[in-house]
């Protein structure tokens, strides 16, 4: 678990941790990851974030030796949005404590992470949108 | 639209054959000319001050300078620490654009999209260009690609990342398929 502090507004918060982003033009559904986490304010009125990463999502230790695997690759489709997301999202926070350690000093760092859920999955559609179009194999 | 960003990219995926879960993915576009369009400056950014604005506009103007009017495939491959600002999606980021899930690191996914976006350059005998974070070096580095020379130094803040990360261009020229 990590805690953010942010002077972000509550009404910015809660759209974060939006667990649901429909695209109007689609059927598809992106979810961010973070089903869990907490607000509350401090003294100072600035709301505190508490995410507890989903537990589905393992550390592979950097020692281990993790069996290989078969993979299939493939341009992706529009219906491949949800689990580029999962992929991008997960990467984020298994990421982001070791390279970019967001913290009670680091309300920059929650500005990023806020951005890229809310704003990526936009992208997302339409740049799978467009390969769609292309019909690019 | 050649050499504009964010629009002839598109999305890679491997996907794990006995769970059919996507492994990792990568973003890639196709940029038959990177001069085509006039050069223009990073203004603004979708978070982060000055320093951002002038990170995004230096790696701009080095991928201009590095690729020209040469065409080539282009990752933006700056993992976790880089938002690439689009010209067509002013209020868009691209992230993690070559990203592999946790649980699946260490598997061989992000190797079967390397390979995959290494043959099909290969075949088309072009150039695969990327900026690359000090950990992804060595990774590219196996999969043929050679630092430009040109690195930009990565405006996180001292707060947040104490050891300073600098982004290497990476420019990989097409191998013959015999090679």
């Amino acid at each position: 678990m990590f805690t953010i502090l942010s002077n972000f507004s509550r009404p910015s918060v809660n759209a974060a941790l939006h667990c649901g982003h429909r695209d109007s033009d689609s059927s598809v559904m992106i979810r961010c990851p973070y089903k869990e986490a907490r607000i509350s304010n401090d003294r100072d009125s600035r709301v505190i974030l508490s995410f507890i990463p989903p537990a589905s999502y393992p550390v592979v230790q950097k020692n281990a030796m993790p069996s290989k695997s078969r993979f299939v690759v493939r341009t992706a489709t529009y219906a491949d949005a949800l689990g580029i997301a999962k992929v991008q999202n997960a990467s984020f926070v298994h990421n982001t404590p070791r390279l970019r350690p967001l913290s009670v000093e680091d309300p920059e760092g929650f500005e990023q992470y806020q951005v890229c859920v809310l704003l990526s999955p936009k992208l997302f559609s339409l740049q799978l949108r467009l390969n769609e179009t292309r019909n690019i194999d | 639209m050649a050499g504009d960003e964010g629009v002839g990219m598109s999305w890679t995926v491997a996907q794990e054959e006995e769970s059919g879960d996507i492994a990792s993915v990568m973003r890639t576009e196709k940029i038959e000319d990177a001069l085509a369009t006039p050069y223009e400056p990073v203004t603004s950014v979708a978070y982060g001050g000055p320093e951002q604005v002038a990170f995004f506009d230096a790696i701009t103007k080095v991928h201009r300078q590095t690729m020209g009017s040469r065409s080539h495939y282009c990752v933006y491959s700056c993992s976790t620490s880089s938002w690439r600002i689009t010209n067509q999606f002013a209020n868009s980021i691209g992230l993690h654009i070559m990203a592999t899930h946790p649980a699946q690191q260490g598997r061989g996914a992000a190797r079967a999209l390397l390979q995959y976006l290494t043959d099909i350059a290969d075949e088309n005998g072009l150039p695969i260009y990327l900026e690359a974070t000090p950990e992804a070096v060595p990774v590219y580095r196996k999969f043929g690609w050679l630092e430009t020379g040109a690195t930009e130094p990565f405006p996180v803040g001292a707060a947040v990342n104490p050891a300073p990360m600098v982004v290497t261009m990476m420019l990989r020229e097409p191998r013959a398929r015999d090679q």
